[in-house]
């Protein structure tokens, strides 16, 4: 008898201490980098290796933040622009990889996505409300144009040719880290996770019960929380960004002034709340939400249609458009009942 | 011999042990969830490492140590908020109470992230925003 109530105790406690069935574990770790929120999800049967993988991946995304900081001096992207219409400027093979991934999507956008926007970006500070005029602003919409970053791949340099000119890879330069940082994970054994850097996430492989992951998209009108979502998608081995008026924004007699400006007029972008895109590289998907954003939501919708993409659109109507095909894979949310989807 | 034998031939004894621990796993996994079920807990991050599990439920009051200095949390009536901190713009402690979502101290390093997503998000492995 004893042998029998021995072996249900047995029972009891092995089922107690094992939530999963599984022997993989999802390891989950959250650090600040590029002034955002980086969370790194791992999916490993050891922690030593999902915590060693994991440190790596945070170390090449604080890397390219170094390389690419806007704000900082020391940044190669700084140094760039502090010698624009002077001289070429030597840089790193990140670097150029960067300018030249923004160069290819702002070609593709016909210039909607453009990081020569950095001249007009740099007059707002979003958190001193305080917005260039129109005389300023159409000062430096000269300095706006991709087509005079000039790279030279052999030689590693980077010249911008007019004197005036800032480049900003802030649309690119989180997509691109956490493809990287992906890369990293996977060279060390890592089959599969979700790298989160802000809302430009990358996921690949599947969790430990062979499911996809799945990613909400944020509600663009939610006062109650930033993890409010109108709809969830399941992925593996690809990416998805969202751009949205909400992310950095005052509002001024009354109007709604955000980060995303049009590269034409140098103003913000009025013709969408939100853009999602999805896709395979993150580094595209990031500047592709912003350049379809800047596009406007028929020009955009037209343009992932045309490309092969996956996007939801939500424009400042409150139409909520998603591309053909998506519906099929789409999974709306009570939250999304407030817009008109078409 | 089967199960319906096996218990026939226990006494008193056995069923009120077996019925113990049975009542005692329940409870045990039923008392977890409900204390660090997602919609309850905060999360607070100091450098990257996660530093505090809290209950939303439970008035609290924890300083935290960060980049700069100490960063004091405060939860009371199911809101939490940064009542100070040693960063210059004090930009954490203008976002005031909360409910959801997360506030954020980029100069001190301090993520204090309330639950993970709301309901309908149960489920969801990250958010685009």
């Amino acid at each position: 008898m004893k042998r029998y109530l021995l072996l249900l105790l047995t029972i009891i406690i092995f089922h107690t201490n094992s939530c999963t069935p599984e022997k993989e574990h999802i390891y989950k770790y959250t650090q600040l980098y590029m002034n955002t929120v980086v969370t790194i999800t791992a999916v490993s049967e050891s922690k030593e290796n999902a915590e060693k993988a994991i440190k790596a991946a945070f170390n090449e995304i604080e890397k390219i933040e170094q390389l690419t900081d806007f704000y900082s001096d020391k940044s190669e992207i700084s140094l760039i622009n502090k010698n624009a219409g002077i001289l070429p400027v030597k840089v790193s093979s990140t670097v150029i990889e960067i300018l030249e991934k923004a160069f290819y999507i702002s070609e593709k956008t016909k210039g909607a996505f453009d990081i020569t926007i950095g001249a007009i970006s740099s007059l707002y500070d979003f958190s001193k409300k305080i917005k260039p005029s129109d005389e300023e602003i159409a000062k430096k919409l000269e300095y706006v144009n991709y087509k005079n970053i000039i790279i030279d791949k052999i030689k590693r340099t980077v010249f911008l040719k007019k004197k005036g000119m800032l480049i900003d890879t802030g649309g690119i330069t989180k997509g691109y880290a956490s493809d990287k940082a992906v890369e990293i994970l996977k060279s060390h054994g890592i089959k599969s996770g979700i790298v989160a850097i802000g809302g430009e996430i990358h996921a690949f492989g599947t969790k430990p019960d062979k499911k996809l992951w799945k990613i909400g998209i944020k509600d663009p009108d939610s006062n109650s929380g930033e993890n409010d979502i109108i709809a969830a998608i399941e992925l593996s081995d690809s990416s998805i960004s969202t751009s949205g008026d909400y992310q950095r924004f005052f509002i001024l007699d009354s109007k709604k002034y955000h980060h995303i400006l049009n590269t034409k007029t140098g103003k913000p972008a009025d013709s969408c709340k939100s853009v999602t895109v999805i896709g395979k590289e993150n580094s595209m998907t990031d500047a592709l939400a912003t350049g379809v954003f800047v596009l406007g939501h028929e020009k955009g919708l037209k343009f992932l249609e045309e490309n092969g993409l996956y996007g939801v659109i939500i424009d400042q109507e409150n139409n909520l458009i998603i591309t053909p095909e998506l519906d099929k894979k789409i999974e709306f949310t009570s939250n999304s009942s407030k817009y008109n989807k078409s | 011999m089967n199960l319906l034998q096996i218990l026939q031939n226990t006494t008193k004894a056995d069923r009120i042990l077996i019925l113990f621990l049975l009542i005692s796993c329940f409870s045990f996994i039923i008392f977890f969830n409900k204390i660090f079920s997602n919609k309850q807990s905060i999360h607070i991050y100091s450098e990257g490492k996660e530093v505090y599990i809290l209950s939303l439920n439970e008035n609290n009051k924890v300083d935290i140590k960060g980049r700069l200095g100490i960063t004091t949390v405060e939860i009371k009536d199911k809101k939490v908020r940064i009542t100070s901190s040693p960063c210059e713009n004090k930009l954490c402690i203008k976002q005031g109470w909360k409910d959801s979502g997360s506030i954020i101290c980029l100069p001190n390093n301090i993520i204090v992230s309330i639950g993970e997503y709301k309901k309908e998000g149960s489920g969801i492995d990250a958010v685009t925003k």
